[in-house]
């Protein structure tokens, strides 16, 4: 369970540049939930996702996670527990170094002197087929050689291969064509029901926001606008959604990026 | 030029290339795979002769191996200290470090800037005297080279292939996703300049002793002696095998000493040695971006040939 209590954030304080994203923001989400989220440009999703993940600490507030405070702990460490997928494809993984090597990283078993040995090999593909995408046959290839679709399940298969307490997708399939988004969607969702993960989707796709996940939040100006989830989500259409930011907002929902359909 | 002569030639080109290949392969651990430009080789270089030679001239000519890696290990550790947790830049805590090391080598070698090992017991002189006799006496340099360089690749070879090798790889490639698998790219940095550096000093310790003196310019203009050498072996080898990458590492420094060699006996004076290196190291790096220009270039000079309109 993760649960945000009162966070603030101020970007540059006491500049000219000074940006207040949060000011007492909340959030509770319960174990196995998969909740959605969506948001005009500059509504605090990313910087949502940075916090929970500790790019930067916030300057008041408590974040928990299953019961543990992590409000103050470093970056890498949280990342023990919470798996992150960004929009880039490139930043996931070592373009240089093999998939094996990348998912020898993310596995993190054994000690600082192990070696990949035959049963992690075996398990790697057993995995990778999972994905469909033909990696399993390449998992000496450098990364480096990967489509963006391929590289983005990879990620995702790096960052549930030991299942985290919490998966941050943060518009993961932004950047890849209609049919391979569709495609790392579907296999998202697979992986999220199948491990029973605890998850948060940034996406700039209506539908998807309403296709998938179990909750769906709406986000404007560092607040949370619209909060729906088991049968009230189910019911929900895009023309809804419209109207339902137009009331928490008190204005339209900014179209230009996001995707009616 | 007679046939001795060559071959006395060629064999203190191999020497020297192959005592100095020992901070191409340091560079290759931390330039080639940790994406870090060290540039306290130069003062770490001479921070191994220095005490090196201080333990060997005080009678312990195999404890001053050990010395002299552990003193680049502490070089090492303070240069990654700087820029991990001290927010200094990479470059500039490379350069600090490098000055200071400037006295404190001149303090290890006793308020001197030069130590004589005429009359030392060194390794070498060890190898030579158990050597005598046998028809390998006049190769007992390369032999001791040529272990400390099997040495260190092969510690690198099994190094790179860990957990931990990996993620020292993964830093200089994708720092961002070192910390998504929780592990601190500070901690890989660290490990990576300590290795490294340890490298560089045993090649000074061994360089001094191999020439019986070491004085405080010993290692000045090494780091890019290293990297042209670094650079002139990946041009023979681009692939991805780590142990064939630091293999010809080896062989790109002992291209490059013997082709400096060659140039002396063509009348290059020897003073030319760091702008011969100088120069390759920006043919080197700037040819793939210059060449990657040339379309472009073309196509503005047809553009300019056919007006405005082309």
């Amino acid at each position: 369970m993760l649960e945000i209590k009162n966070i603030s954030k101020t970007f540059n304080p006491g500049t000219i540049n000074e940006k207040k994203v949060f000011s007492d923001f909340s959030l509770t989400v319960k174990d196995s939930e998969f909740v959605t989220i969506i948001g005009a440009n500059g509504a605090g999703k990313s910087t949502l996702f940075n916090a929970i993940s500790g790019t930067f600490f916030t300057d008041s507030g408590t974040i928990l996670l299953d019961g543990k405070n992590i409000t103050l702990m470093s970056e890498y460490k949280r990342s023990r527990r919470i798996g992150r997928l960004f929009q880039d494809p490139m930043l996931g993984t070592a373009p240089g170094m093999t998939i094996e090597e990348n998912l020898a990283l993310a596995a993190g078993r054994g000690g600082w002197f192990s070696t990949l040995n035959r049963q992690d090999r075996e398990r790697f593909k057993e995995k990778l087929s999972e994905l469909g995408m033909g990696l399993e046959d390449k998992l000496t290839k450098p990364v480096g050689l990967l489509s963006g679709g391929q590289r983005q399940a990879l990620t995702l298969m790096m960052a549930t291969i030991n299942p985290p307490d919490l998966l941050l997708l943060d518009e993961h399939t932004a950047a890849l064509d209609p049919a391979t988004a569709e495609k790392v969607l579907k296999i998202t969702n697979d992986i999220v029901t199948k491990y029973n993960l605890t998850c948060l989707m940034v996406t700039h796709n209506m539908q998807s926001a309403l296709d998938f996940g179990n909750r769906i939040l709406m986000m404007d100006d560092g607040k949370v606008v619209f909060d729906a989830c088991g049968e009230e989500k189910k019911n929900l259409k895009i023309s809804d959604l419209l109207v339902l930011f137009r009331k928490g907002s008190g204005k339209a929902l900014n179209t230009d990026r996001i995707l009616l359909s | 030029m007679d046939f001795a002569s060559i071959f006395t030639l060629g064999q203190t080109a191999l020497e020297l290339g192959l005592i100095s290949s020992l901070t191409v392969l340091a560079l290759f651990l931390s330039y080639s795979m940790l994406n870090v430009c060290d540039l306290s080789t130069d003062g770490c270089f001479t921070f191994g002769a220095a005490v090196g030679a201080v333990v060997a001239i005080s009678g312990h000519p195999y404890l001053s191996i050990a010395a002299a890696m552990a003193a680049g290990m502490l070089s090492g550790l303070v240069t990654a200290v700087l820029q991990t947790r001290m927010g200094i830049n990479s470059l500039l805590s490379g350069i600090i470090v490098n000055t200071g090391l400037y006295s404190v080598n001149i303090a290890v070698m006793g308020n001197s800037s030069l130590l004589n090992m005429n009359r030392t017991e060194t390794v070498f002189t060890k190898l030579k005297n158990s050597l005598s006799g046998s028809s390998f006496v006049g190769q007992y340099k390369i032999i001791i080279a040529l272990i400390a360089v099997a040495a260190v690749i092969v510690f690198l070879y099994f190094f790179l292939r860990t957990r931990l090798g990996l993620a020292i790889r993964a830093t200089g490639n994708n720092p961002a996703m070192v910390r998504s698998s929780s592990i601190n790219p500070a901690m890989t940095t660290t490990v990576g300049l300590i290795i490294s550096n340890s490298f560089t000093a045993l090649s000074g310790c061994l360089m001094a002793q191999a020439q019986k003196s070491v004085n405080i310019d010993i290692g000045s203009g090494v780091l890019t002696v290293a990297l042209a050498s670094l650079l002139i072996g990946g041009a023979f080898y681009g692939g991805t095998r780590i142990a064939l990458r630091a293999v010809f590492a080896v062989v790109g420094a002992v291209i490059f000493r013997v082709v400096y060699t060659l140039a002396l006996r063509f009348n290059m004076p020897a003073f030319m040695l760091k702008l011969v290196s100088s120069v390759i190291v920006i043919i080197a790096i700037s040819a793939p971006y210059l060449k990657s220009q040339i379309p472009m270039i073309k196509r503005r000079m047809a553009n300019r040939k056919g007006g405005l309109h082309a």
